[in-house]
């Protein structure tokens, strides 16, 4: 070969021996013996010949000879000591690992380090701490659910426990309980099996201080855990606000749903919650549809059904008539209302409150069938009684003594003569207006807006019937047969909905379109679509499903101005 | 590699799509991550039997990369994009991180330095590099106590003392040398020419030898330098993920036995 | 002696010191056999004083050679296997099959015996601890380790003989006569099937350095033995090749006469390269013979049959080297096919061929070529140019762009030392090796704990050829074996060395050209040195056997993490130019 001066220089009639797990200590020096440690580590250093002692023929003692082989330098040139002693001595060593076998107990080092950071870790007094994969909702880390669960456990101390079963009994049972688990419920299908997890023991540790898990519907598929929606160990305030994949978990699953609605079928039809109205919140009764809610939903913006009222064409049936184009439309009326006049909202902002006639509608329709008595300045003038027909006729047949009343009360009027005057007067007034008693008294039931009266007759004043349904009264005598007209509170009362966070930017106009309703029946309420155009990916405004709905089942709530505790 | 990337990509859909649906996912993935983890420990036992018709080594580590490339996209769908909470599961995910990291550093340093010591020259190997080393001392130690014409200078003593005795014991300036830096060898070309102006006449002849003795020292030590941190990261690598295995096996228990259902 | 603390002889322990005839071909030779044999040709007309007093004639026969008994229909050599053994026929006959070539299948060659998976697996356990420990379970003298040297050979049969050479070609061997010495020799496969004609056909086997001993102080043997080797070696190898395969005998024998044998070089060529390595550059043109300069006169070709030739062209004021050819090679057809196209067209040689080495070169003549080729030859039988199409533009340098040749340094190195010899040479790409050594950690777990080769030799560019036993094409290490320990296995040819018969000698680690063989102190199982009655070890020579035992083949290529290690064949170009282009 060339002369090459860059070259290292090394002994290369000896292979390398990267697998031996000891090295000569004398290796980093660059001189190993080469004998080499034993395997197990010791250094076998010694001598580096063995000498041999050469009797010639007519010697008596004879000569040592060294006999150190080629490979480890050859004849020495000094020769061994007189004695037979080799003279070149290989100093020990300490031998050394090779950097595999250092790794080897590297390695060994660290599983055995692992298992004692376990074994420390797993110890009794450590273990919740070490174990717990986060933090505490603040209510279940406190010191007064730890006592009350110790109390209800009979002694049980371990704060895991609370709520999980396998902690119950201390560590050895986690590991039968794994084995449990991987015996019952672990198969792979299991893994990746659609729709939310099943209620378990663990819920019962819940349902012993929360009273009564209000259930969905009892047509439920399958019962489901607490936790699918609660989720606890996640941050050390509140429990974290419910996800709504959890509820499409369940509702976009077409399995689940089939297996709601067959059951649905199955299940008595009083389980189900009702649609009546109850004394607090009026509404227009209807029955749960016949295949429940088990419309396939998986988000708000596609697949979520049409509100119900709109899809099925729901007709307001209140007997009240009333037309919002009319009164919300110049030139028809006295003063152009705007919606606010009659709607109010409630306390929390949600709903509207009952409209009423006393407060929202009798500053127009005034009940006023004698226009000579007026209310002024200081008088109240004369109006008809609303509310109750009997009532009604009760006046009209009192009339004199109701204006004696008032000529006394707010004329001021105090002489009898002058009274009975005053008194007389009226009524000549009245007869003036209406011919007969009994005129005035079927004007006063069946006017209309127009003051038309059935069989074509005329009335100067807008009667009951303008808002009222009127029919003949059933007996010769009766008082006409007014319905009650119920205005429903709410109609959507599966979700809820605030006005007042609607209140930004839209009016009501914009999804109530009341100013081409005409009719009673109208509803008026928004479509599905127009909730969506805001509500959506595309809109941006959050669309979970927790914004309306709830799922522990409720009775919807009136509208009060009381606060009330929230009941889940 | 195709291969991979569209499994990654896939599985990351699939997470973003259908996680919401499948409420146990987080189980499944762990479960494939465990079994993932397994698989790249058998790697270290396939290389141990060398002599079975298994698939070569070359194959399996090819295997290794990807799986262990995909088993990170893996971690993190297990994991929910979120960094746990608690003692133990902290360590468990940081233990993971330190071996996928380390793993693909030691990617990185099996690919980028064989070329640099190709490059750099001097190819000795590992275990006889105490003997070139040795070589070079002896060589220098003869150089400078024969000095020129049988004595040497105190000039030259005290400067091979001061700073060169050190230098050829041992191996010296690793960091630098995996640093790709070339300031110490510059320090010495700087402190020879210094010398040499101190120096007699005739002892230029021998400071080049020396010069010379001291290129190849540090083409030496670069050699030490990275083929010893070729090993070294694997010390890193292959302790903590048996440790990540012996971790992994208690989070499983815990994990089934406190599960609250999906049991 | 007794193991004092003064000296090394507590690490120690006495052995006997193997030597050349521990192992004898046939341990039951009789002394009557022997005289029987002493008294028949060509022994008989031998002297026996011109035999050393350390090796005398009978004691040869006695330990190298064996009687063999076969009977009719009875394979002896098998064409393409590997053998060490040279037969001389005793009594009866024996067919050499010359054309066509038997049904491989029906000669039941059978691969050498490999461990069972349990033995594999037991690697992982019992390997000794202690480097070269050799323990009881190591192979010891007497064990059937030879394979072609068998004396409990399963005999393999050829049914239904007379049918199937009917058709055949043959040559009968009578008493006297000597066949398989060339394969023997010239470490090269068996060149035809040779099978035993008659019942009781008794032939002598000998091993192959008892022929060598024997040829040494015996002239006459050897003045023999070296014209059947020139004319077998000859008609050989144009029988079988395509130019000529179509003459009939008598076309053969003219062909043969006209045709010349050239040889350059020595036969043992490593001792000169090592000299020429040591004093200088192996590979200026006055140490490599010259044998066609380019531009010069075409009046022949040339094909080689055995060793390495060079062809280079000029380039500057040198010579480039474009490739090395070896055995089965042809040089000058070219331009004399072109001159048959174009006869204005003279032919002049387009390139350089020097002998590397040494070569054996048969010399056709022009006239003879017109005489004898096969003109009508198909373009595909036609023999290739000395030169690939890519290595008529080698790349300048490895980098680049989609190089398909090797780089002419890559071909300056190969030819410098000498690498072309290889079959199985361990090329490691170096910018993928991270220096794990897995592999020989690999190596050294089917080896008993003992490596079998360094991780370290020359290199170019990025390559690195380690000192791993190429497996040579010529096996320059075989030549001087006393024992014949170092042999081809008989159906792959990897060369292995017998550990029970090597005596130590060291031979065939000087011989090697790539310091593949090193010799090594055995120990026993406590670590003890083995050493003789004047406490000087007791070295075995010890290589890469590309392990030979193991199903799962060479345990480096199986461990390499990076595929930067590979076994390529050296011998032609373009393997490597392969290898350097995979991903």
């Amino acid at each position: 070969m060339k002369a090459n001066q860059h070259s290292p220089v090394f002994p290369s009639k000896e292979y390398v021996r990267p697998n031996l797990v000891w090295e000569c200590g004398h290796l980093c020096e660059g001189c190993p013996c080469r004998i080499g440690p034993s395997p197990a580590g010791k250094c076998r250093a010694t001598y580096e010949c063995a000498p041999r002692l050469e009797v010639k023929p007519g010697e008596v003692k004879g000569h040592w000879t060294c006999t150190r082989p080629r490979p480890g330098g050859g004849k020495c040139e000094n020769g061994p000591l007189p004695d037979g002693t080799c003279c070149n001595a290989i100093s020990k060593c300490q031998p050394r690992r090779s950097l595999r076998a250092i790794r080897k107990r590297v390695v060994a080092f660290t599983i055995i380090t692992s298992f004692l950071i376990l074994f420390v870790g797993m110890s009794r007094n450590m273990r919740d701490e070490f174990t717990n994969p986060g933090p505490i909702s603040n209510v279940h880390a406190s010191a007064a659910f730890v006592d009350i669960h110790t109390k209800l456990s009979g002694g049980d101390t371990s704060r895991c426990a609370a709520c999980h079963e396998g902690a119950k009994q201390g560590a050895d049972s986690w590991n039968a309980k794994a084995f449990d688990a991987f015996k019952h419920g672990l198969a792979p299908a299991e893994l990746i099996r659609k729709g939310p997890i099943e209620s378990s023991a663990m819920d019962a540790n819940c349902l012993s201080c929360h009273d009564g898990k209000k259930f969905h519907q009892p047509n439920m598929a399958a019962e489901f855990a607490c936790h699918e929606c609660h989720k606890e160990h996640q941050n050390s305030g509140f429990m974290p606000e419910v996800n709504s994949s959890y509820c499409t978990s369940c509702h976009g699953s077409a399995g689940l749903m089939a297996a709601s609605r067959e059951k649905g079928v199955k299940t008595d039809p009083h389980a189900f919650p009702s649609f009546l109205s109850n004394a607090d919140l009026k509404i227009q009764s209807r029955l749960r549809p016949e295949k429940g809610y088990t419309d396939v939903i998986t988000a708000f913006d596609t697949d979520h059904p049409e509100f119900r009222q709109i899809r099925d064409g729901i007709r307001d049936e209140n007997s009240l008539k009333f037309n919002h184009a009319v009164h919300l439309r110049t030139g028809k009326i006295p003063r152009v209302l705007n919606c606010s006049d009659c709607h109010e909202r409630d306390g929390r902002g949600e709903y509207q409150r009952p409209i009423t006639y006393e407060k929202n509608c009798v500053e127009c329709h005034t009940l006023q069938f004698d226009p000579a008595t007026a209310a002024d300045k200081d008088k109240p003038g004369i109006y008809l009684p609303h509310g109750d027909p009997d009532y009604v006729r009760a006046f009209l047949r009192s009339l004199n003594i109701q204006y004696e009343e008032y000529g006394r009360r707010h004329e001021g009027i105090t002489q009898r003569n002058e009274l009975n005057n005053y008194v007389r007067e009226k009524k000549v007034g009245i007869e003036k207006l209406y011919e007969t008693g009994e005129n005035l008294e079927r004007a006063v039931f069946f006017a209309d807006m127009k003051g038309e009266l059935p069989g074509g007759l005329r009335a100067p004043f807008a009667g009951c019937a303008t808002c009222h349904e009127v029919a003949e009264p059933k007996s010769d005598n009766g008082t006409p047969v007014i319905k009650k007209g119920k205005t429903p509170d709410r109609w959507m009362v599966l979700g809820k909905f605030n006005h007042d966070l609607h209140q930004k930017g839209l009016t009501c106009l914009d999804c109530h379109k009341v100013t081409t309703s005409e009719l009673t029946s109208d509803l008026n309420l928004p479509s599905i679509k127009s909730c969506v155009e805001c509500h959506s990916p595309k809109g941006g405004i959050d669309n979970r499903c927790i914004l309306c709905h709830t799922y522990h089942n409720s009775q919807p709530r009136p509208a009060t101005s009381s606060t009330r505790k929230s009941e889940n | 590699m195709l291969i991979t990337t569209l499994a990654i990509a896939g599985l990351l859909i699939a997470y973003i799509q259908y996680a919401p649906l499948y409420p146990r996912h987080a189980y499944l993935s762990g479960w494939v991550l465990f079994a993932a983890m397994l698989f790249l420990t058998f790697f270290n036992l396939r290389k141990r039997v060398p002599f079975l018709r298994v698939g070569s080594t070359g194959f399996w580590l090819q295997l290794h990369l990807y799986v262990g490339i995909f088993s990170g996209a893996l971690f993190f769908v297990h994991i929910g994009w979120s960094w746990p909470a608690g003692i133990f599961h902290q360590l468990l995910a940081l233990i993971y991180l330190v071996v996928f990291v380390t793993g693909v550093l030691g990617l990185w340093i099996s690919r980028a330095f064989p070329r640099m010591l190709t490059v750099a020259g001097y190819e000795t190997p590992f275990e006889r590099i105490p003997y070139a080393r040795s070589s070079l001392r002896q060589e220098a130690e003869a150089l400078v106590l024969a000095g020129v014409d049988g004595q040497t200078s105190p000039v030259i003593a005290e400067f091979y003392h001061q700073k060169l005795g050190m230098f050829f014991m041992r191996p010296s300036n690793r960091w630098a040398h995996l640093r790709q830096s070339r300031a110490p060898q510059a320090a010495h070309v700087s402190q020879f020419d210094e010398v040499q102006r101190y120096a007699k006449k005739g002892e230029g002849e021998m400071l080049d030898k020396l010069r010379d003795l001291v290129t190849r020292k540090h083409m030496l030590d670069y050699q030490y330098a990275l083929q010893s941190a070729l090993r070294l990261w694997l010390f890193a690598h292959i302790p903590l993920s048996y440790s990540l295995l012996v971790f992994s096996v208690l989070h499983i228990i815990l994990v089934h036995a406190f599960s609250g259902s999906a049991s | 002696m007794a193991k004092s603390d003064n000296n090394l002889a507590s690490i120690t322990r006495q052995a006997a010191r193997p030597k050349r005839w521990d192992d004898p071909l046939d341990p039951a030779m009789s002394d009557a056999t022997l005289d029987m044999l002493m008294a028949t040709e060509p022994f008989a007309s031998m002297n026996a004083a011109a035999f050393p007093a350390a090796t005398p004639l009978r004691e040869i026969l006695r330990a190298d050679t064996a009687v063999r008994e076969y009977a009719a229909g009875e394979i002896v050599l098998r064409k393409d296997d590997y053998g060490t053994s040279a037969f001389l026929v005793l009594d009866g006959e024996v067919d050499v099959v010359l054309r066509p070539d038997i049904d491989p299948q029906l000669l039941g060659r059978a691969p050498s015996v490999k461990k069972s998976l349990l033995g594999r697996l037991a690697q992982l356990w019992n390997n000794n601890p202690e480097p070269e420990g050799w323990s009881k379970r190591s192979p010891r003298a007497g064990d059937n380790i030879k394979g072609s040297i068998n004396k409990d050979r399963g005999s393999v049969y050829l049914q239904d003989y007379p049918q199937i050479i009917s058709n055949a070609q043959t040559v009968a061997l009578k008493k006297g006569q000597l066949f398989g010495e060339i394969s023997a020799l010239s470490r090269m496969p068996r060149t035809a099937t040779v099978v035993a004609s008659t019942k009781q056909t008794r032939l002598l086997e000998f091993s192959w350095e008892g022929l060598r001993d024997i040829m040494r102080y015996d002239p006459a043997l050897k003045a023999q033995i070296d014209r059947t080797y020139r004319s077998n070696s000859l008609k050989n190898f144009l029988r079988h090749h395509p130019l000529f395969s179509h003459l009939d005998e008598s076309g053969y024998v003219r062909l043969c006469e006209e045709a010349q044998l050239e040889n350059f070089g020595e036969y043992n060529w490593s001792g000169s390269y090592l000299r020429l390595a040591k004093d200088g550059d192996p590979t200026t043109s006055a140490n490599e013979p010259l044998i066609v300069r380019e531009g010069e006169y075409s009046n022949g070709i040339y094909m080689i049959s055995a060793g390495f030739c060079r062809v280079s062209q000029k380039y500057g004021s040198g010579e480039r080297t474009l490739n090395y050819i070896g055995a089965g090679g042809v040089f000058g057809h070219e331009e004399i096919a072109n001159h048959w196209k174009n006869p204005q067209q003279e032919p002049h040689s387009l390139y350089t061929l020097r002998s590397l080495g040494y070569s054996h070169l048969i010399f056709i003549p022009t006239a003879s070529l017109e005489k004898y080729a096969n003109r009508e030859m198909s373009e595909s039988d036609f023999p290739s140019s000395p030169v690939p199409e890519s290595m008529l533009k080698p790349a300048e340098s490895r980098l680049s762009e989609g190089a398909s040749a090797p780089s002419a340094s890559l071909m300056e190195f190969m030819a410098e030392h000498r690498f072309f010899n290889g079959t199985k040479s361990m090329v490691i790409d170096m910018d993928r090796c991270t220096r794990c050594d897995d592999c020989v950690r690999a190596c050294a777990s089917t080896h008993d704990g003992n490596p079998r080769f360094l991780r370290h030799g020359p290199m170019i560019d990025n390559l690195m050829i380690a000192n791993a036993c190429m497996h040579c094409v010529d096996p320059v290490c075989m030549i001087g074996c006393p024992t014949g320990a170092i042999h081809r296995t008989s159906f792959g040819g990897e060369v292995v060395i017998n550990p029970a018969t090597c005596i130590g000698c060291g031979t065939c680690a000087a011989n090697c050209p790539y310091d593949s063989i090193r010799m090594v102190e055995v120990r026993s199982n406590q670590g003890e040195f083995l050493v003789d009655e004047e406490f000087q070890p007791i070295l075995k020579a010890t290589k890469c056997d590309l392990c030979v035992e193991q199903k799962s083949g060479p345990a480096c290529l199986n461990a390499c993490p990076h595929d930067a290690l590979s076994r390529t064949d050296l011998t032609h170009v373009t393997s490597i130019a392969q290898w350097l282009k995979r991903k």
